[in-house]
């Protein structure tokens, strides 16, 4: 399925690889709604020299949208703009935009378009007429043609709040009391169709592992369904589930969050992990014979026998407040942050190293299995830990949510840019919480109660 | 051509010579037109001594060989009030001897004199095909003129320009006047040249042979001061941006009531904003495009 958002995303991103000289125009229309309007908004930049003028013409489907014209407008920064020319053809789907700026100084336009969705989903991708054009000062010209828009990419209502995993040909995604299991397409896969009803509302992120997805309800609930559909287990865990759990061969290791404190569940064996009041930060990780999660009072150390029970050990780093997930590399060396503080360890003896500092709170660390750890800054920065240096690179200017490591970096920020770091980034104009996560082949993001998939 | 020569000679030479020191001022438009079109010129006059203008012709000397008279003679000229008894002649010919010129018109009305609330009508030419875009073709019409008419209808030659007026009906009097023919309008702001003719589509400002964004580019930034290169902005350039319609423009009544057809021979933010309608495809705004 071809979507606008994602084409969207995908288009400004992809058009990266063109000169810089090239402007960029992309489409946002995140949060539109079935028969509510709504905003779409086009976004003009990228442009080496200030634009001076555009013409741009989008194609709709016929009758997949209703835009209201009186309601078109535009703003730029800095610079200023004639009202725009705008011609609504209903029965066509075009929609016409011109404008010039008053003294050639726009550097930039964006224009905000009220628009209602007439069908569920748009479904084809919107055109940019070839005749498309926008000039810049120095007498410059530029066709944005359909070929230089236009990709592929998939987008799918998931509701609010989504929390999202994802690997090699499978996605899961929690959103209110459904578990939806979609593949790369962002189709239901079968077993899955119109997603599992959890019984409740859906608490942590899921779990993908083995031919298993796991996920847990707040209302105490752990779900577990095969590959195929097939409901495993459905778990009494005594506690709202409050992040991602582990599977493993020989079992699952649930967080909850007791009255009595935060403990791990696993195989109906509760191993308390804080006294009540206690808060849970983490999903658990294990490596080796080790299991590593956090509270906000420690980061906790367990043995793992050969039957998956746990022993606890002592606490590394007592007293900090563990705001992550911990991520652990290959080679055994792990890293987990408590707000700015970023702890390694060794994850063959949950042995600390000396913390190192950030100048800001940090998300979940990520990394290539072989490092180096990358954290998502809350001043709007992305940031790499090499041995014992953190370094920033500005990405957007919210707190940037957990990131998908590589070359590029892909990231997303809470206020809604989406994209790459050093490279292109587009605004979805909705909030995003849960981060970004791969699949592999594509970068998957939730924004609004939307779900969005673009090639990586 | 030939078989409309002698009534309008006739026609001349039945008035009575009453000399007056009135006259009349001389409007030719400039028009775009790209290479191997045709387009349609407006001509219209304005400070007659009277609204008894009887007849009137003009020549012109075009400095550019690609500039031709329409070849269909009945449609080269088309008066914008016409009635039975008007006699026209047209051609890369004039009438009589004397200095020649590229093209003539000659223009009697019959009975009725001209209606000087309206434009003489649209004089019709064509541009050969291959001919360099962004040339400006200039359509030089004599301010100076020679007329010897002695009322017989013979030993008519003109090198330049004239109009006569009566205040009889045919064969009556002529009165040969004095024609001022207009460099410009007048009016303040850019103006647009008179009797041109730009070899590019009617709103390619830039010459590029699309009519499109760069071409609002252009424009907004003229009207803004901003200096722009020759490259870019050219002789070509304000012909080619004159393209909203005069003021009292209707689709009815297209001769207005300061112009004929489009173009008021100013470039100002009347034709920004038809240009940007134009782009934007808005309906019921007249765009000129070029004749078929």
């Amino acid at each position: 399925m071809t979507t606008p958002k994602a084409l969207l995303v995908a288009c400004a991103l992809l058009m990266g690889t063109a000169a810089l000289a090239d402007p960029v125009l992309t489409i946002d229309r995140a949060g539109l709604k079935k028969g509510v309007e709504g905003t779409m908004t086009l976004r003009l930049s990228n442009v080496v020299d200030n634009v001076s003028a555009y013409q741009i013409i989008i194609q709709f489907p016929p009758g997949a949208v209703t835009v209201r014209e009186a309601g078109i407008s535009t703003a730029a920064s800095p610079g200023t703009w004639d009202t725009p020319v705008t011609n609504w053809e209903a029965d066509k789907g075009k929609l016409w935009l011109v404008s010039a700026s008053v003294d050639g100084q726009g550097n930039g336009v964006l224009i905000t378009v009220p628009v209602t969705l007439n069908v569920d989903s748009l479904g084809v991708p919107v055109l940019f007429d070839p005749e498309t054009n926008i000039a810049d000062v120095a007498w410059n010209g530029y066709y944005l043609t359909g070929s230089s828009v236009i990709v592929n990419g998939a987008v799918k209502k998931v509701g609010e709040g989504a929390k999202v995993a994802a690997a090699p040909g499978t996605v899961a995604v929690a959103a209110g009391t459904k578990l939806y299991v979609l593949d790369a397409a962002l189709a239901d896969k079968p077993g899955f169709e119109g997603g599992k009803d959890l019984g409740g509302t859906a608490s942590g992120r899921p779990a993908i592992k083995d031919g298993l997805i796991a996920v847990g309800t707040a209302e105490g609930t752990g779900k577990v369904y095969s590959d195929a559909g097939q409901e495993v287990a459905s778990v009494a865990l005594g506690g709202p589930v409050k992040a991602a759990p582990a599977i493993t061969p020989l079992g699952i290791y649930w967080p909850v969050e007791k009255a009595a404190g935060p403990a791990l569940v696993f195989n109906g064996v509760e191993t308390p992990l804080g006294a009540a009041g206690d808060k849970l930060t983490s999903s658990p990780a294990v490596f080796g014979g080790k299991l590593f999660v956090g509270t906000d009072k420690a980061a906790k150390v367990m043995n793992v026998d050969a039957t998956g029970a746990l022993a606890p050990q002592a606490d590394m780093a007592a007293g900090e407040n563990f705001s992550t997930s911990p991520f652990i590399m290959a080679g055994g060396n792990g890293v987990v942050a408590a707000g700015s503080k970023v702890w390694p360890f060794v994850a063959a003896t949950g042995a600390p190293g000396a913390p190192v500092n950030a100048p800001t709170a940090l998300s979940d660390p990520v990394g290539p299995f072989a490092g180096p750890a990358v954290f998502g800054g809350a001043d709007g920065k992305v940031y790499t830990l090499v041995d014992t240096n953190i370094n920033g690179v500005t990405f957007g200017s919210a707190p940037v949510v957990p990131v998908v490591p590589g070359a590029p970096v892909w990231a997303a920020d809470t206020a809604g840019k989406f994209g790459k770091v050093g490279g292109d980034i587009v605004d979805l104009a909705g909030a995003v919480t849960g981060g970004v996560v791969t699949d592999g082949t594509n970068v998957l993001v939730a924004v609004g109660d939307d779900l969005v998939s673009v090639a990586k | 051509m030939n078989k409309y020569l002698v009534p309008c000679v006739a026609l001349l030479g039945l008035a009575l010579l009453t000399p007056r020191a009135d006259a009349v001022d001389l409007f030719i438009k400039a028009r775009a037109c790209p290479a191997g079109g045709h387009v349609s010129i407006p001509v219209y006059g304005t400070n007659v001594s009277a609204n008894t203008l009887w007849g009137i012709d003009f020549a012109a000397v075009i400095d550019n060989a690609a500039l031709t008279a329409y070849p269909d003679a009945n449609n080269a000229f088309t008066p914008e009030v016409s009635s039975a008894t008007d006699v026209i002649v047209t051609g890369n010919t004039f009438v009589g001897g004397g200095t020649q010129p590229n093209l003539y018109v000659g223009y009697v009305k019959g009975a009725t004199g001209f209606d000087i609330t309206k434009a003489f009508g649209l004089l019709k030419v064509q541009v050969a095909a291959g001919t360099a875009a962004k040339t400006v073709i200039n359509l030089n019409v004599p301010a100076t003129y020679n007329v010897k008419n002695d009322g017989t209808g013979n030993d008519v030659s003109r090198a330049g320009a004239t109009a006569v007026t009566s205040t009889a009906t045919a064969g009556a009097p002529v009165v040969a006047e004095t024609v001022t023919v207009k460099a410009d309008t007048g009016g303040t702001g850019n103006l647009v040249p008179l009797h041109q003719v730009a070899v590019i589509k009617p709103g390619d400002i830039n010459g590029d042979t699309n009519v499109n964004a760069n071409d609002l580019n252009v424009l907004k930034s003229k009207l803004s001061g901003k200096t722009i290169p020759t490259t870019v902005w050219g002789a070509w350039s304000p012909v080619g941006g004159d393209v909203a319609p005069p003021n009292g423009y209707t689709v009815s009544d297209i001769g207005g009531t300061a112009g004929f057809g489009y173009g008021d021979s100013v470039v100002n933010s009347n034709d920004m904003n038809v240009l940007k309608a134009f782009l934007g495809n808005k309906p019921g705004t007249p765009f000129p495009v070029p004749e078929a």
